[in-house]
């Protein structure tokens, strides 16, 4: 008797593992049924998605994998949750998104089951600019021209900036302080050969700067070591930067977008400030090429749609997001001009 | 508004379920090999977006405390920590469970991270603006130092055998220089292997090494089950008043320890477990008793496991700063309902803030409702067959390694650490020591590379600072301390001859 109750505990203790395995880390399946109850009519404004032609009538059939090849919690992973959540709500849908956490090598690992993956429209990644860069430097297949994009979620710019207590008021103050003491002032980034190493050696390019590169494992990290004294200048992107500017312990000094960030109007760009340099990180959603324009098409509309819904756009009021929303066509254009620009610069000059 | 107010609010029904829900959860997944407080905060972030601010940090909160205790139960029971955190859990309780006294273990276990968790969460809500700027005072060459007194904490583990401690701890410092160089962004030692181009993963490791080794262990000894006869179940979970007292102090040292390396960015919880426990059996009158069962030992370390939690949240919720990496995940949290860590959560949004900080404090009354009642129930698996324990252990493992990013590869290393596990045990080679090689052998290395990048040759104005130099002073102190007696000793033959 004994014996079967240790049996059956032990039964339970694994079948409850598979079962956090499988099911829980469903993104869509907790929401509640699909109503298409008279309540949505309020909504039906706001929400004009149609089916496009050529698209399978049971769509989607199954579960849509989306890999994410970084750790849970970041705001693009949650933001995606949100849009995914509200997808199946109305749409209607009887599945939903799965999101595959694959973490590893820089983003590699996912990346390369992804851009294998069979292109039917069942499996989509995370898809950002930091992508290319890697896919560039290391030669690996999931260039821009190997993938259908779905859909951009955000474009964060990259953002210059030093501890309050600093005594550089302005971009130049800075860079000048780092051409005179060369290799005297040190600058905080989370990669040297992502995004923000790349800015930094551009941006050295353009001025005779020189800094001392020191990478950190993350963005709070930089900013504490800044907020503390302890490194002299952070480059990272506009989105890392809330809770510390809200606290008063850093300021910002230029961003790296094209025009002035939304989020931060006061501050100049790097191109006002007399450097012809842009970082912005763009994150958005692709599928393997291959995948059926019909499919594509209709889940840029929904993902659209979901962005530009009022509940949506309420829940994501106090998280500051750098929305940048593009459909399918937009996303496509604007990668494939970064991964040209990547291109060339590497084709110029190698940086890792 | 009364703190004490926002006590009384919290007492609604909604409120009181997810409590309930987040704690049973967290001691559940806190149990399982390779599922951690994280994996729980994880899957239910989502599934939290539609209740209220309070209730869904109440929740995750419940999750984080009972989380980082659930991995004790198994940890003292069946020499299998079901969190990395909870390995030194294993150097004493596993001992005690053996001795026939896993009740009693899981007593001590619980009082004192009862204790730990209470200390923590009480210097969260009285002192945490004070105690936050703390955080800014740590650069790369402090946090160096402080990730030194874990790695300082090896020769006192080591002491008797030091010849096969060193070899472990070598071996661990060797596979923590797999992987990508965080400076240089190179990748080493990887052998053209995408899955380990990072690092090797800490998770199948040390389910390979503690807990899979454990199976072969389980058939080499032709064991029936870990406890044999009738005697396992001798104590009670109750502690006596005398058996607390015993254990009072290294509780309650515990508990500051692990609040106060929770603070830390970045220092975490194996640091404040082997802190506490080395100066808990440095300072003992019979410190040969630990690591063989000693009360002491598994209470000093419990404390300062649950410790963490509340110090982990002080740098959180007033700057920002997540202390590890649970409470990154809670910063996620808190920023989906809209509220941004900084001073202005302890004003404008005190009611959410104190509401989650008297979530946490219930949430520790769990872990004790969990511990003292459940405990014969937990104890039972003791007494569970061999041939039952060892398909349960095996498949967690390969599961639970497997789960955490779905790679095959990941399957095959707690297969091959659970074979070199094995033979270091067989050999009496100490498995701590490998650990905690392992886990602070990369933190030190990238500190101390980036602290000399930062000092840019001027190695005086870093290193003379107030905080440098205290640190300086505790690392020597607990370099020395083991071996005071020996060096009193040498100086006494000294005069005897003069």
């Amino acid at each position: 008797m004994k014996k079967l109750a240790a049996l059956l505990l032990a039964a339970a203790m694994v079948l409850s593992l598979a079962a956090c395995g499988t099911s829980n880390k469903n993104a869509g399946e907790e929401s509640p049924a699909p109503s298409a109850s008279p309540a949505a009519g309020t909504a039906e404004s706001t929400w004009n998605v149609t089916r496009p032609e050529g698209l399978p009538a049971d769509f989607p059939s199954k579960e849509i994998t989306y890999i994410y090849p970084f750790g849970v919690g970041s705001m693009q992973d949650i933001y995606f949750r949100i849009l995914a959540e509200k997808i199946k709500e109305k749409e209607g849908w009887k599945y939903g998104f799965v999101v595959k956490q694959q973490e590893g090598a820089s983003g590699d690992i996912g990346w390369t089951n992804f851009i294998k993956s069979k292109p039917d429209g069942y499996t989509i990644g995370f898809a950002p600019t930091a992508q290319q860069i890697t896919a560039i430097a290391y030669g690996k297949n999931y260039t821009a021209d190997n993938m259908a994009y779905i859909f951009n979620m955000m474009s964060d710019p990259g953002a210059v900036g030093v501890s309050s207590k600093s005594q550089y008021a302005t971009l130049q103050d800075l860079m000048n302080a780092a051409k005179e003491n060369p290799g005297k002032i040190t600058i905080g980034v989370t990669s040297v050969t992502g995004s923000e190493g790349l800015a930094v050696l551009q941006l050295e390019e353009a001025s005779g700067a020189k800094f001392k590169v020191v990478p950190y494992d993350g963005e709070t990290e930089v900013l504490t070591a800044v907020a503390g004294g302890h490194c002299d200048a952070y480059c990272l992107n506009v989105g890392d930067l809330a809770t510390f500017l809200s606290e008063g312990s850093i300021k910002i000094l230029a961003v790296g977008s094209e025009e002035r960030s939304e989020l931060v109007p006061d501050v100049p760009t790097y191109k006002e400030c007399g450097y012809d340099v842009i970082q912005v990180n763009s994150r958005a959603i692709a599928a393997p090429a291959g995948t059926d324009e019909a499919i594509i098409k209709y889940l840029s509309d929904c993902f659209v749609a979901a962005a530009n819904d009022p509940d949506v756009k309420a829940q994501c009021a106090d998280m500051t997001i750098p929305y940048d929303t593009k459909d399918y066509k937009e996303t496509t254009e604007m990668f494939m001009g970064y991964f040209k620009t990547y291109k060339d610069l590497w084709e110029k000059e190698p940086w890792a | 508004m009364n703190i004490l107010s926002y006590f009384a609010q919290l007492f609604t029904l909604q409120n009181l379920m997810w409590l309930c829900i987040g704690a049973t959860i967290g001691v559940v997944l806190g149990a399982l090999p390779g599922m951690s407080a994280d994996t729980g905060i994880g899957i239910f972030l989502p599934l939290t977006f539609s209740l209220p601010p309070t209730t869904a940090l109440i929740c995750l909160g419940a999750i984080y405390v009972t989380g980082s205790y659930g991995g004790n139960i198994t940890a003292v029971l069946v020499n299998t920590p079901g969190t990395s955190d909870s390995l030194f859990m294993t150097l004493d309780g596993y001992p005690m469970t053996l001795k026939g006294e896993g009740l009693k273990a899981i007593g001590v276990t619980t009082i004192s991270a009862f204790a730990g968790g209470m200390v923590g969460c009480l210097a969260l809500l009285f002192i945490a603006p004070q105690l936050a700027k703390l955080a800014f005072y740590f650069g790369a060459w402090e946090l160096f130092l402080t990730v030194m007194m874990g790695i300082i904490i090896i020769i006192s583990l080591v002491k008797e055998r030091a010849l096969k401690g060193l070899m472990s701890a070598t071996l661990g410092f060797l596979c923590s220089l797999v992987g990508l160089d965080g400076l240089t962004g190179f990748s080493r030692f990887n052998f053209g292997i995408m899955a380990i181009y990072d690092e090797l993963p800490l998770l199948p490791v040390v389910l390979g090494m503690f807990a899979f080794s454990q199976v072969f262990v389980l058939i080499a000894e032709n064991r029936k089950s870990i406890v044999i006869g009738e005697e396992s179940m001798k104590g009670s979970v109750w502690l006596s008043p005398k058996e607390l007292k015993n254990i009072l102090f290294e509780t309650l040292r515990g508990s500051v320890i692990g609040t106060l390396i929770g603070i830390v960015p970045a220092a975490g919880t194996t640091v404040a477990a082997g802190m506490s426990y080395n100066l808990a059996r440095s300072s003992d009158k019979d410190p040969e008793s630990f690591g063989k069962g000693n009360p002491k030992g598994l209470a000093s370390v419990s404390a300062a496991n649950n410790g963490v939690v509340g110090g982990s949240l002080v740098p959180l919720l007033t700057l920002g700063i997540p202390g590890n990496g649970t409470s990154a995940l809670f910063m996620a949290a808190l920023l989906i309902h809209g509220l941004a860590p900084g001073t202005q959560l302890f004003t404008t949004n005190a009611k959410y803030v104190y509401g989650l900080i008297f979530g946490l404090i219930l949430a520790n009354v769990f872990i004790l409702l969990f511990g003292l009642y459940g405990a014969r129930f937990y104890a039972k698996i003791t007494k569970v067959p061999s041939s039952v324990l060892i398909p349960v252990i095996t498949a967690l493992c390969v599961l639970g390694a497997f789960s955490f990013r779905y790679l095959a590869f990941d399957m095959l290393l707690v297969l091959i650490f659970g074979v070199i596990g094995y033979f270091m045990d067989r050999l009496g080679i100490p498995l701590a020591p490998f650990v905690l090689a392992f886990v602070l052998g990369k933190s030190a290395e990238i500190d101390l590379r980036r602290a000399l990048i930062l000092m840019q040759g001027d190695v005086a104005s870093v290193v003379l600072t107030p905080l440098s130099i205290l640190l300086i002073i505790i690392d020597v102190a607990l370099l020395i301390w083991p071996f005071w007696d020996n060096i009193k000793a040498l100086f006494k033959k000294k005069e005897v001859k003069a």
